[in-house]
């Protein structure tokens, strides 16, 4: 699994360009607030219409500014899972599982079985706002995954949890990503999110990449205050 | 934070100012009053026009206004048509309604569809255009309230931009969306001056409610007291239906 992406995408007040290559299975991004990269994630879906730049995933391009190759969000088999999850809040659990299945009742099968190999079968009838934070998580995740994507984008995956649950899911989440061989991309404020991962780390400020490396390596020679905080120096 | 209940005694002018079309429209209803207007010939006609002609305006309204809105939410180069939708709102209806005349009128710029003016089709066209920037101001906050990411989530699940729109954007936006109908909708049943100017007041034609209110005035008050009662009280009935409807939409 390998993926290389170049995203240039320019506001008035704000320029995003960064380069982001990867053999490895999970990329961190991290950064202070405001520094893109919540929206360099909606880039790599395609939310912006971008004149300059590439993704290519697997050795199949979703998008080429060169080639004029642009794939809309639904082509790209992309799955995203932002802050706070995302849960469709009028849907009931198994219908947000369904939700990229279409409509059928072969659908609303499959959405219970993975459920029920999750160990939330029970819940498939309750709203979003009637589940705890893990739970919404647990769905989160598995409404982005049963669409077998290419590549898995988390914001802050654990920034909404408490503090039992967020431990919990340190450890099954690598793992689960791991069972599945899928490359993903994960956004976070915390050192101790990341570990289990074993990411590839790029620290974006200001909308460009100021140091890259594995976690081990940041940690050996921090390049800026943000770093040298981040790795807990 | 503690509420200072003193601001209560500078609030009450204004619930008794607002109170008072509602207490006198009560006040001067009777059962008598009131068959008298049931049997009387021009509120039949003028009620069916009102609930026909303002149900075909919120149609159009909703679905020509909500792609607008849309634009206006979401594309920073729609600001400069902005300008459209609030001006209808400042103008005098009866300034509307004759500038319509004057477009479609015999010697206007659509002067080939003079056929409109004086027709019912011309009181859905006064109704619509006077009702529409109320839909559309509240569905562009509903529409830009929408959290972005969730709409992301949609197309990124195999959702086509219309199908996210349709099968999230909606369901979300409803609560706001249902209360720009509701407003639109009053709107359009009340609308009188620029469907006075531009359609006339023909029963049957173009009289609806309000003009059949201000027909009947000349002649018996406590009818067109009645009558107003009547529109006053379906006015009511639409509200508290789209209120709960959008309440639901919240809830859910």
């Amino acid at each position: 699994m390998s993926w290389s992406a170049r995203i240039l995408y320019e506001r008035p007040e704000f320029i995003l360009d960064v380069e982001l290559e990867s053999e490895h299975s999970v990329v961190a991004l991290i950064g202070p607030n405001g520094a893109g990269k919540t929206t360099l994630l909606r880039a790599l879906l395609g939310a912006y219409p971008l004149s300059v730049g590439h993704l290519t995933i697997d050795g199949s391009a979703c998008f080429d500014a060169d080639q004029g190759l642009d794939l809309a969000p639904e082509e790209r088999r992309i799955a995203y899972v932002p802050q706070g999850f995302g849960l469709f809040e009028h849907l009931r659990v198994i219908d947000n599982v369904a939700f990229g299945l279409g409509r059928s009742s072969l659908a609303r099968d499959q959405a219970q079985k993975r459920l029920d190999q999750l160990g939330i079968g029970q819940l498939a009838a309750r709203y979003p706002h009637q589940l705890s934070g893990g739970q919404q998580q647990q769905v989160a995740l598995a409404r982005a995954l049963v669409c077998e994507p290419s590549l898995l984008l988390l914001d802050e995956p654990f920034s909404a949890l408490d503090v039992t649950t967020k431990r919990a899911l340190r450890q099954s989440l690598p793992a689960d990503l791991k069972a599945k061989g899928l490359s993903s991309v994960i956004v976070s404020h915390d050192r101790r999110d990341l570990e289990p991962f074993d990411p590839y780390v790029y620290a974006i400020e200001d909308g460009a990449v100021v140091q890259r490396g594995t976690l081990a390596q940041l940690e050996q020679a921090p390049e800026t205050a943000f770093v040298r905080e981040f790795v807990g120096l | 934070m503690r509420f200072d209940r003193r601001i209560i005694l500078f609030a009450l002018p204004m619930v008794a100012l607002l109170a008072l079309p509602l207490l006198g429209l009560l006040g001067g209803l009777s059962p008598h009053r009131m068959s008298e207007a049931w049997s009387h010939p021009l509120w039949a006609p003028a009620l069916w026009l009102s609930i026909k002609t303002s149900l075909i305006s919120l149609a159009f309204v909703v679905t020509l206004g909500t792609p607008f809105a849309w634009w206006l939410a979401h594309d920073k180069r729609s600001a400069a048509w902005q300008w459209l939708v609030d001006v209808p709102m400042v103008l005098p209806p009866a300034v509307v309604g004759l500038a319509l005349l004057v477009v479609f009128g015999r010697q206007g710029i659509l002067g080939s569809l003079s056929g409109l003016v004086f027709s019912t089709a011309a009181v859905v066209l006064a109704q619509t255009i006077v009702a529409a920037p109320f839909y559309i101001s509240a569905a562009v906050a509903a529409l830009r309230a929408v959290d972005e990411d969730v709409v992301l989530v949609a197309r990124s699940l195999g959702k086509s931009s219309l199908g996210a729109f349709v099968s999230v954007v909606l369901p979300y936006a409803w609560p706001g969306l249902a209360a720009g109908m509701a407003m639109a909708w009053a709107r359009a049943v009340g609308e009188f001056g620029a469907t006075l100017f531009v359609a006339g007041n023909l029963p049957g034609v173009s009289q609806t409610m309000p003009l059949a209110i201000y027909t009947v005035m000349e002649s018996d008050l406590s009818v067109a007291l009645s009558l107003s009662v009547l529109l006053a009280g379906l006015a009511l009935l639409a509200l508290l239906t789209l209120r709960w409807s959008a309440g639901r939409g919240r809830r859910s």
